[in-house]
């Protein structure tokens, strides 16, 4: 009989620490900025819909973002983000798939930040590329937040900024990334 | 002659001007409206949107992508940011599949008064399906929301 409970309360350690190897969130934030010098003014859209899985035992991380979900000060500049250059309509979802290449550096045990580097595919306005950015991970009270800035250069993916606009438009956006995870239950 | 014509459009011509540089200076400024003031395209329950991206995806987001919608429905959960805004998760409760709502503001109808389970109606913006490849089930996202409908408790 002892045995048997063992076993069982073994089981349910098991099954709690399995759920625990996956963090999430569905609110998480990222920043475009596609401003220049010559910008008339601030030309950023902030997501905050964001969904992002991070799998602490492979190392495996996933971002999903849903591009009208982007909201510019201006609207004329969302409804130009999502029809001339995005096209939100034909493309409404831009997603990552990748790993931090240096996940054994991280000690999802013990609270702290640590840098890590991530690498994998982007797919966004339809095309698909191999994308690298460096982060941080930041352990704190059970959860994992999740932050980054890189470059991403518009061209790569289709995205051409009209001549007439050349000089006002960045074309490479840097991009922010702050999602905070919670543990998946 | 050609003179004379010119003095005699003068003044349409400076108002054709002001009147193109007002409409392009209140282009310029314009702001997204108020979700409250938009007239929904749709009204249907959460339930019903949830299955209509499950069934086609990309017919479901001809027909709702950045329409604003009106949808009624059960409080699943409540969700707050780190800049403290809320999001009104809607739906089955027994399903993983969820309408999610992200409030317009932190002023809105205070949601962290309502009751799980209660039935309200939420008017706002669809940006779209994020599919179950997760493991965290299927949502439809609304953003900008403002509740029109308080809930029956």
């Amino acid at each position: 009989m002892k045995k048997v409970l063992i076993f069982l309360f073994s089981l349910l350690v098991l099954k709690s620490v399995s759920a625990q190897d996956k963090f999430f969130t569905k609110a998480g934030k990222i920043v475009f900025d596609a401003t220049t010098p010559k910008s008339p003014e601030n030309i950023d859209g902030v997501n905050k819909t964001v969904t992002c899985v991070l799998d602490t035992k492979t190392g495996n991380i996933q971002f999903a973002v849903l591009m009208k979900a982007f909201e510019f000060e201006r609207a004329l500049m969302q409804e130009h983000f999502n029809e001339n250059y995005v096209e939100s309509n034909k493309f409404p979802k831009t997603d990552f798939k990748g790993a931090i290449a240096n996940a054994t550096s991280v000690n999802y045990g013990k609270e702290g930040v640590y840098p890590v580097k991530v690498k994998g595919k982007m797919t966004l306005h339809g095309i698909t590329k191999d994308v690298e950015a460096d982060g941080k991970l930041s352990v704190k009270g059970g959860k994992i937040q999740v932050q980054s800035n890189f470059q991403l250069t518009l061209s790569d993916f289709g995205i051409d900024i009209p001549q007439l606009v050349a000089d006002k438009v960045a074309k490479t956006a840097k991009i922010t990334v702050d999602c905070l995870l919670d543990p998946l239950k | 002659m050609f003179k004379r014509k010119i003095f005699r459009y003068l003044p349409l011509l400076l108002v054709l001007l002001l009147a193109a540089g007002y409409y392009a200076y209140h282009e310029f400024n314009r702001r997204s409206s108020d979700t409250a003031d938009l007239k929904p395209a749709y009204e249907l329950s959460a339930i019903e949107l949830i299955a209509g991206f499950q069934a086609d995806e990309k017919e479901a987001n001809a027909k709702y992508l950045g329409k604003v919608l009106l949808i009624n429905g059960t409080i699943k959960s409540l969700d707050k940011d780190q800049a403290g805004l809320y999001t009104l998760i809607m739906g089955d409760s027994t399903s993983m599949s969820s309408v999610r709502c992200s409030m317009a503001s932190k002023n809105a109808t205070d949601p962290a008064s309502f009751t799980i389970g209660a039935r309200l109606s939420v008017k706002g913006i669809c940006t779209g399906y994020t599919a179950d490849d997760m493991g965290l089930g299927s949502d439809v996202i609304l953003n900008r929301c403002v509740v029109t409908k308080s809930p029956n408790k």
